[in-house]
């Protein structure tokens, strides 16, 4: 029993490895950030453990200290994190076997998190929940760590190596041909991959993200219809 | 702006982004129909496709080598991933090869 359980932990805590990087490097540089914009530690801490979400803690630095604009600020916050709506749908199957602690995977579901678990195919000694949550509060637990430290210790460490974020991409890239190796909808996964493209190089913004949501679904719907008049 | 507003404006993210994390659980509540369960089957296979796009979005605009060097990255971990199946070793060793050219070409 609690071999069962240690050797989950420990499996989610190795799988883990590339969000410790990944949040290392993007964690530290926002904590820097804030730092350099006079703001003071809480905000950095704030901001992390309340909203965990990078993309939008990025993209918000600069009206941190703009006139505070509510409205703004609530439709970006949407926007951006709308693709967390596809996650939550995605991965729902599996973390409903969670039961209690289901709150707690949603609210810690970031884009490492989400990926990891979504795709990861779990040897059968292991226990789903605590594999789930083990990935989730690590990846919560780094975000909040490394931010900190790069507000607290933003004058006195210098990153130097250059391109260390692009563990996350890898790490994405690495999960879908690990997805694409254990299923037989590859045309599916392609179709993710040719309709964000599409929406990207057609809408310069954030907003990209929700076209690529919207012709996804529909597309997705046609594809079932069609299949369903088929049998 | 005053902390108070900056205090606000952290709740409005916090609300924002909570309600794209636990919107879909309210959903889950009804029952659906069988076309639908198959779509919402098929996301997760998209959703990673969109993912793996997303986090490569800035690549392409503020790039000078217009996303070569992340080609590169991309190209050795699917070869590692094709030649081992594991995907810690696939992620290690793109970005090992990603860094020096980055770093030391």
């Amino acid at each position: 029993m609690d071999h069962l359980k240690r050797n989950t932990t420990l499996f989610g805590l190795k799988m883990s490895t590339p969000i410790l990087i990944g949040y290392m490097f993007l964690g530290f540089a926002y904590g820097v950030l804030l730092q350099q914009q006079g703001l003071a530690f809480i905000w950095t801490f704030l901001t992390s453990t309340l909203v965990f979400a990078g993309a939008l803690q990025y993209a918000v630095v600069p009206m941190m200290t703009a006139a505070f604009d509510p409205i703004t600020v609530f439709i970006l916050a949407l926007s951006i994190n709308i693709r967390h709506f596809f996650y939550g749908i995605s991965i729902f199957d599996k973390y409903k076997e969670a039961g209690k602690i289901m709150p707690v995977l949603v609210y810690t579901m970031a884009d490492e998190a989400f990926s990891i678990n979504a795709s990861t195919h779990l040897p059968k000694s292991l226990d789903p929940p605590r594999f789930y949550l083990t990935v989730s509060i690590l990846g919560y637990s780094y975000w909040v760590m490394f931010t900190s430290l790069g507000h607290l210790f933003a004058s006195t460490v210098t990153i130097t190596v250059q391109g260390l974020d692009f563990v996350l991409p890898a790490l994405f890239f690495a999960l879908f041909l690990n997805m694409w190796k254990q299923t037989s909808k590859q045309k599916t996964m392609l179709f993710g991959v040719g309709a964000t493209i599409l929406s990207m190089l057609m809408i310069r913004n954030h907003l990209f993200v929700l076209a690529s949501m919207i012709i996804i679904f529909v597309g997705l719907t046609i594809e079932t219809t069609k299949e369903q008049r088929h049998e | 702006m005053s902390d108070l507003q900056r205090l606000i404006m952290i709740l409005i993210m916090m609300a924002a982004t909570m309600i794209t994390r636990f919107s879909p659980l309210l959903l889950f509540k009804r029952e659906f129909s069988a076309k639908t369960k198959k779509v919402a089957e098929k996301l997760p296979y998209a959703t990673m496709g969109l993912l793996v796009v997303y986090s490569l979005k800035d690549t392409f605009v503020t790039d000078n080598q217009y996303g070569l060097y992340e080609l590169i990255g991309l190209g050795i971990i699917g070869l590692i991933y094709k030649l081992t199946d594991h995907v810690l070793a696939s992620i290690g060793s793109g970005l090992f090869i990603y860094l020096w050219i980055v770093n030391l070409l």
